[in-house]
């Protein structure tokens, strides 16, 4: 298996508060992972560790085989990185910024990014900083897509588009990835764009990473259950029951086990149910099943 | 590639030179339209008793112009590089981030070169021509520490922008203030001399202020 991106036991700190201890995941070449988490998860933390932006207390990264703190020249060219909030150099206009990363990127695909281009409804010479945040986000798309580099390290690229242009970006993305044979790595806090996008991912929360796996698989093994039941302070997180909410009688259990293992384990441990059903899950019901809503 | 780099810091740069080069004009304007005026309504000997004896510099006024200019060029050049994390940007071209530091420093450091250059030839011919050449060399001495400041409050306010830490930018603002402090001191006419090449040495030596404070920021520190 040949793998873009590989992290092993990573472990940072922002002075004494714990970001990550322990991570570790690996990108296949080719497939579309997503990290996801709330806010706070330590999702950007992990970005600007990819980047080189930031050096982990402990572990590794290796992004195409070098050490991500040590990112030489020549595999900077074949990262695509897209800064949270669309970031761009907006003192300069679209014409002027692809005459300055075309001069960077051997195989710059300036076609491309004028194609993109001509779909906005901008003049030449207006600024980056006089467009909308929809307009930013496909010229920063647009210079992506030119560089046409290997690997795609997105962050937050939902931050501040509306719905019509999340889906530009990401059908986009997905062509490209799927075309070229790219690997993509994606943050978002819209957990509901990515479904049907992403091949693989990380799920994590405040205490570390809480799945990792084929998005499919998320989606087909993790289960939502509602019943009634009078026993409520006997329904618990354990080994069966990864999360539950309850509302007075009413209680939500989320599992990655059938309805049947459930059923019994709920017996076992004396609650008593009627009306057990099984509900399906998108993959934002399943996101917020497993990690909660605070 | 560097070509490309170029090409970006003088878009961000170009109009902050252009005011710059207007407020060298404007001053150099008022300097010898001054300067016509003293020798007009002053006898020759008066001039020249003023400037031997009491250390007039009909270019005095000049004084704080280099200085005001560093911080322009720097605040172009740079606050839009720290606003959103824009460095990052640059930092993540293919090109070593240490010659990027470098070369961005350099840009800026030509640009300053290129604007104080034209200021200096024009008090020096200015001067030429009324004063004999041990005053335009004395003159010269005078006010190389006040260019040398406007390079200082450059690479300063650069390390400050960059540097990530607000405890670091305090510490290098409160040694860049009492630095330029001694560049700008009143001295007499020259009186510069004995010191001039320590004073050189030190503005070469605090360039590299804004280096670190880059190689900070791209190793994420706080």
């Amino acid at each position: 298996m040949e793998y873009v991106v590989e992290v092993k036991n990573l472990t940072h700190y922002y002075g004494s508060k714990k970001v990550h201890e322990n991570l570790n995941f690996n990108i296949k070449k080719g497939s579309i992972f997503g990290l996801l988490g709330k806010n706070g998860t330590g999702k950007t933390t992990t970005i600007n560790i990819l980047n080189g932006f930031l050096k982990p207390k402990s572990g590794q990264c290796l992004i195409l085989g070098e050490d991500s703190y040590k990112l030489s020249p020549k595999t900077k060219s074949q990262i695509g990185f897209l800064i949270e909030g669309h970031i761009q150099y907006s003192f300069m206009n679209i014409i002027q910024i692809e005459k300055y990363y075309s001069q960077f990127y051997p195989q710059w695909k300036k076609d491309v990014y004028y194609d993109l281009m001509s779909k906005l409804k901008v003049l030449d010479n207006q600024k980056i900083s006089k467009m909308s945040c929809g307009q930013r986000s496909q010229v920063t798309l647009g210079l992506l897509l030119a560089q046409d580099p290997d690997l795609l390290i997105l962050d937050d690229y939902s931050m501040g588009l509306d719905a019509g242009y999340r889906r530009l970006f990401l059908d986009f993305l997905k062509e490209y990835g799927k075309a070229e044979n790219k690997t993509i790595f994606i943050t978002s806090h819209i957990i509901q764009d990515l479904d049907g996008f992403l091949d693989d991912c990380v799920i994590l929360d405040y205490n570390g990473v809480v799945l990792q796996m084929p998005i499919d698989e998320f989606k087909n093994t993790f289960k939502m259950y509602q019943f009634n039941t009078n026993q409520t302070e006997l329904i618990s997180k354990d080994g069966v029951i990864n999360n539950f909410e309850i509302i007075k009688n009413k209680a939500t259990v989320y599992s990655f086990n059938d309805i049947e293992n459930v059923q019994n384990h709920l017996r076992t441990k004396g609650v008593n149910f009627t009306d057990f059903k099984d509900h399906k899950m998108d993959l934002e019901d399943a996101f917020i099943g497993l990690t909660g809503k605070y | 590639m560097y070509k490309a780099l170029a090409y970006k810091e003088w878009i961000k740069i170009r109009w902050w030179a252009v005011g710059s080069l207007i407020l060298e004009l404007l001053f150099l304007i008022y300097i010898f339209t001054n300067l016509r005026a003293v020798i007009e309504y002053n006898s020759a000997e008066m001039i020249w008793s003023s400037v031997v004896y009491k250390s007039y510099m009909f270019f005095q006024s000049l004084k704080y112009v280099p200085f005001v200019i560093g911080i322009f060029i720097s605040v172009a050049q740079y606050l839009p590089e720290v606003l959103d994390m824009k460095l990052k940007l640059t930092m993540h071209l293919p090109l070593e981030e240490n010659r990027v530091l470098l070369f961005l420093n350099l840009f800026g450091t030509t640009i300053l070169l290129l604007l104080f250059i034209p200021l200096v030839a024009v008090l020096v011919i200015g001067s030429s021509i009324v004063f004999p050449s041990e005053i335009t060399y004395a003159m010269i001495i005078s006010i190389i520490p006040w260019f040398l400041s406007g390079f200082l409050s450059y690479f300063f306010v650069s390390a400050i922008m960059i540097e990530p830490a607000w405890s670091r930018r305090l510490v290098i603002a409160i040694i860049g203030f009492f630095l330029i402090n001694e560049f700008l001191v009143d001295v007499i006419l020259g009186g510069f001399i004995k010191i001039i090449v320590v004073l050189i040495v030190f503005t070469l030596l605090y360039n590299y202020a804004h280096m670190l404070s880059g190689l900070r920021f791209k190793r994420g520190s706080k």
